[in-house]
Order: structure tokens, then sequence, then C-alpha cells
């Protein structure tokens, strides 16, 4: 049977050094997840949410902690190992979408099969299954992004961080450049994803959305100044 | 997964299709101009070689030496050495030496009815057409009666005879030849074959006279400028060029009185001249390959600037560095290869040309092209590798928070 902690945070730590300044983002945070979790993570803007999602993502290392994501060391990780880790075990959704202008949606889809080195027919047809899953019209697949409205590049870049089927899905205000019509979509896709059993994380500012996720985790100045569950769902 | 790296390489080259033409540019540029100048060199060298081979495989020539310039003289030729008495002694005492014509240079003017020509003198003897390799196309060569009785005959070149008699058959004819105050009447009793240029010496402008005639009836001399000495065998020149060097140190003592090349050292001299010329040139094309290379590098730099966010989207979903700095150095790498091509027929298109205004043949060397190929392709390595590790090494969060 899997383990029912998926990851676990210690005293985690991060600094920024902007010369002889440093910003402390976080200032020892602690956080345990088990698989199939749906949290969601508030505070007002500067309290260090960014900066934890990174750190969760793996994008960025923490200055100080500990970090056992999957049972692996990720303060001791190298960049191809955090690499590794990024592309199969975390999907991550950005406020701004950040899907690769050059291609069409299917193939921003695609992109994460690429770097795990799936074939072609293979991750084409698992692109095309998710972005029907997430309601992107089929006609819509060969579009480019700047042809999309907003609530489509989101889908498309929800449907891009499912396609390594990660253990963990990471969205950092996903709804925050949305309409309430086409972020309320979204939220759905969430519930429906963790539902399935997807362990969700995410970062907002309101809290109609907060209320969606069995956990609510509010951040003040880099600390975590409560993590309650979510008695009203 | 390198296909995919190299597609999507492709993919953001066709994006900017203005600056891919623009960075190629450079490399087409050093690439034509390297391969143009090597062919172009070799061709001309080709063509050089060639004319001095068209001699005769068995030629040698003694030309007089140089004094040293002591004390403020100008260095001078040597002159009053090379008599016809020696010209005998040497066939008769070097065995690889068959024949030693003399030979006399001087300028001329010659007239028939009302048309005149500048043309070159060349008092001989009657080997010359043997040694020289320089066939009869009418009439007949320089005869040994000619000499014994210093005749005044004339055999002409090709050009000479254009000039003289654009409309008549010059065989016997009678032409005037005016040189310093002589003025002396000659019978046309041959025509050569058309031989052309070789270095300086153009064989069609010239007009041979028996060297008897030359040196009783007009110069007044003992001695002659130069001889061309024959061997039967060639591949013994090198033992016949000693014999003739020893016999002349010997009777002369003096070995700075006189100069012996065989056709060997002749066409190795030429070779070794033009090759460092092409070198040079080819040197010069290359700094601007290296300018080119510089332009690449200039360009990656900027696209690796601009695109700085879409790498961090690619690092955020799971590219390794390699994987980043694959794409970038197969940018680099197509921008390279691509003008190192253009420029390959670009440079063979120039040589053609070059080569067909010239009537020279066509000599591409597969070195070359090799060379070209590999140094456009290394200029894409060397000068992409920075951009690219540059862009491998940016740290994924702030690559997705640049504007
Ligand atoms: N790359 C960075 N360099 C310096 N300071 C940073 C950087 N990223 C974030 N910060 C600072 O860290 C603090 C937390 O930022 P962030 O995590 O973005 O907050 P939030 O997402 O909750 O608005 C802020 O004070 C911010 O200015
Ligand atoms: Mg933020």
């Amino acid at each position: 049977m899997m383990k029912k902690i998926l990851f676990g945070i210690k005293n985690v730590k991060k600094i920024y050094k902007m010369g002889e300044v440093s910003v402390p983002a976080l200032r020892g945070i602690s956080l345990k997840v088990e698989r199939g979790e749906f949290i969601a993570i508030t505070g007002p803007s500067g309290s260090g949410k960014s900066t934890l999602m990174h750190i969760l993502g793996c994008l960025d290392k923490p200055t100080e902690g500990i970090f056992y994501f999957d049972g692996k060391n990720i303060l001791e990780a190298s960049e191809d190992n955090l690499a590794e880790i990024r592309n199969k075990k975390i999907g991550f959704v950005f406020q701004q979408f950040n899907l690769l202008g050059g291609m069409n949606a299917l193939e921003n889809v695609e992109t994460p099969c690429i770097y795990a080195g799936v074939k072609k027919d293979k991750r084409i047809k698992r692109a095309k299954e998710l972005l029907n899953k997430v309601g992107l019209e089929e006609e819509r697949f060969s579009h480019h992004p700047n042809r999309l409205s907003g609530g489509q590049r989101q889908k498309v870049a929800i449907a891009r961080a499912l396609i390594n089927n990660p253990a963990l899905l990471l969205a950092d205000e996903p709804t925050g450049s949305l309409d309430t019509v086409s972020g309320d979509e979204i939220i759905k896709i969430f519930q429906n994803l963790n539902k399935e059993g997807k362990t969700i994380i995410l970062v907002t500012h309101e809290s109609y959305i907060a209320h969606h996720a069995r956990r609510i985790i509010h951040l003040k100045d880099g600390l975590i100044e409560e993590d309650k569950i979510n008695n009203d769902l | 997964m390198i296909f995919e790296l190299i597609k999507i390489a492709f993919n953001s080259l066709k994006a900017n299709k203005l600056r891919f033409f623009l960075s190629i540019l450079g490399i087409i540029i050093g690439v034509a101009a390297v391969i143009a100048v090597i062919s172009i060199g070799e061709e001309a060298t080709y063509n050089v070689k060639s004319r001095v081979s068209s001699l005769g495989s068995g030629l040698i020539i003694v030309t007089p030496g140089f004094r040293g310039g002591k004390g403020g003289k100008v260095s001078q030729e040597v002159s009053n050495v090379f008599s016809l008495e020696l010209a005998e002694e040497i066939v008769k005492k070097s065995p690889d030496i068959d024949k030693v014509v003399p030979s006399i240079q001087k300028g001329a003017l010659l007239k028939y009815k009302n048309n005149n020509f500048q043309a070159r003198i060349s008092a001989t003897t009657p080997d010359y057409e043997k040694v020289l390799n320089c066939p009869v196309d009418e009439g007949r060569f320089l005869s040994e009666k000619d000499i014994e009785e210093y005749k005044k005959v004339a055999v002409l070149g090709k050009n000479v005879v254009t000039e003289l008699f654009p409309e008549e058959d010059p065989l016997n004819k009678k032409i005037v030849l005016q040189t310093g105050s002589h003025k002396l009447v000659f019978q046309v009793v041959g025509v050569l074959k058309s031989k052309g240029q070789m270095m300086l010496f153009n064989f069609d402008d010239q007009v041979y006279i028996p060297v008897s005639t030359m040196m009783k009836r007009i110069s007044g001399e003992k001695f002659v400028q130069l001889y061309l000495a024959h061997t039967d065998n060639p591949d013994r020149a090198t033992d016949a060029t000693k014999q003739i060097k020893f016999l002349l140190t010997r009777k002369l003592e003096d070995p700075d009185l006189f100069r012996v090349r065989n056709q060997q050292e002749i066409i190795e001299t030429v070779g070794r001249v033009t090759s460092i010329m092409v070198l040079m040139l080819a040197g010069i094309a290359g700094i601007s390959l290296l300018v080119g290379g510089i332009g690449i590098m200039n360009i990656m730099l900027v696209s690796v600037t601009e695109r700085t966010r879409e790498i961090g989207i690619r690092k955020a979903i799971g590219a390794k560095r390699k994987d980043i700095l694959i794409q970038f150095l197969v940018e680099s790498l197509i921008i390279s290869i691509t003008g190192g091509i253009i420029g390959l027929i670009l440079g063979v298109i120039i040589s053609a040309l070059v080569a067909y205004f010239n009537h020279w043949p066509l000599i591409l060397s597969s070195f070359s092209i090799v060379l070209a190929f590999i140094f456009s392709s290394g200029v894409g390595l060397i000068f992409g590798i920075y951009p690219a590790m540059k862009a491998a090494r940016l740290n994924p969060v702030e690559a997705l928070r640049y504007e």
C-alpha cells in the first residue's frame, strides 16, 4: 500500500539576498501533506505564498530546513534531480498561464512528455484525452495561446500539468487573471481532480475559492498563522 | 528526444526569419570566401604548373647568377659567362644531358608592308623546338644549316603572324627586323603552333632566329644569355642538374655566376609561392568566418535574453540543463551549418565563374569543402556554447519572473 504522507517540510526558511539586504520570505514553515488532500493557501500579498509554492514545486530550494518529497531529500538533490521531480511528480499551474507562445494547445500539453521521453503517438493520445477532460473544445486544440481566452489557456495549462500524471498539483492563484465565470469553471476542474484522488494545493486570496478546499492554511509574514480543516464543506 | 529538441530549435528559428537570415550572412560570406580563395588559388597554381610542364618534362634552365651587392652596390646579373663552346662542353661531359640550347632574348620591331609589331627575338638553335616542346605549324624550324651559314631566316609565333600577316600566308615572305641601330631583312621559314603565355614569357609573341646570326650580325657578342638544357630521362633530372652544376663550378670557379634549376624545382617554387599566397588570403577569409561566428554568438545571446521566460517555463515543466543546452546549441549549429552550405554553394559558383572566364579547369578540393564544413559547424559550436550554457544555467524562478 502507498504511504499516506506525500511530503513533509520542517522549519523551512527562504531568505532572498539582494545585495546587502536579505529579505526573509519564509521564516520557518512546517507542514505535512497526505495523498489526496485539497489544500488552499491564503494570506495577504507578500506573505510568502508564491515562495512556498515554488519550494513545494521544487523550482527553488529552501535556504534552510528539511524537505522530503516522495522520500527524497530535496535540499541535497541536484538540479537535474529537481527537474525530473518537476517533470514527473509535480504539475504546476500559474496565474499567468505560462504557455509557450510558439506552439498550439496540443503541443503545449505534450511538451512535458517530450522531456520525459514519451513516444509521440502515446503523448498525443494522452494530451487529447486531458484536453477533453478539462473541457477544451476539440477545434481549439490546434490554436496557439494568443487565440485562446484566459479560461481556455488555463485549461490547457492544467492539462499540461497533468500530462505525466503527477503526484501533486500546485496552482498559484490559478483564477487570479480570470473572470468569475471561467474562474469557477477552473475551480470545478480542480475539485473533480481531487475527487479522483489527486493531491492539490492552491494559492488564492479569495476566501470563497479557499472554501472549496478541505484544509486552509493562512500565511502571514512568512509564517503559518493558521492551519485548519474546512468544516463548511 | 534529440529529434524533438532539433524540432524545437527549428521552430524557434522559423519564428524569426529575418534574424536567421542576418545571422547566417556572416557565415555565408566567410565560407564562400574560404572556398573561393582556396579553389581559385589551386586553379591558378595548376594553370602555371601545367604550363611549366608543357615545356616538356626534361627541361633544365641555366641562367646567370647575381653578384652580391656589397658596399652600396646593387646586385647585378652576371654576363659574359655562357659561350656556345661551354654549351657544347656541357652536352659532351654530362652523361644525362643530351641537348643544350643557347638563347638570347631581345626586343625588336618587325615590319611587313604597312604592318608593325613589337616582338621579342629568341635567338637559338634547332634543338629549341624539341627542348621546349613547341612544334611547327607550317614550314620548318631553324636548321643546322641556318646556324652554320648565319642565315637571316625567322620562325614566327602565332601572334606575330596575326599582326603582320592578317590576310597573307607568311611563308617565304621577307620581313624587316629592327633592333637598336640594326635593320635587317629576314625570310620567314616557319610558323609555330600556339602555346600561349607562361608567366612573363609569351611564346606566341616571339620571333625565332639562328643564334649565330644574332651574335654575328646584331649583338656582336660572344656570349648568350641563358642555356636551356634537356635530359632524355626526366627521372634523372636531379642528377642531370647536379652534373651541370658540378661542371660549371669547376669551369667558372664561382658558384655565384650561374643558377641551375630543373623543371621540377621551378614547379615546386611556383607551388610554394602560390600556396603561401593562398594561405594568406584564406587566413583573411577565415577571419571573416570568425566575425560571422561572433555574429552568431551575439544573436544567440540576444535570443537567450529575449526567451528567458520560455526557458523558465521549460524548466518548470521538467527540462533539464542539457535539454536547454542542446536546444540552443542546435539553433546555433543550424545557423552555422545552413550558412556553411549556402556559403559552400556560393564559393563553388564564384570559383567556377573565375575558372570559366580564365579558361582554367575548375578545381574543387574536397579538403577545402570539408574544411569549410568543419569550420562553420565548429564556429556554430564554439560561439553557440556560451549563450546555450547561459540559457541552461538560468534559475527557473527568476526566469519565470522575467518580463
Ligand atoms: N526573487 C525574489 N527576490 C527577492 N525578494 C523576493 C523574491 N521573491 C519574493 N520576494 C519577496 O519575498 C516576499 C514574499 O513574496 P511572495 O512569496 O511572492 O509573496 P506572495 O506570493 O504571498 O505575494 C515578498 O516580500 C517579496 O518581495
Ligand atoms: Mg504570489
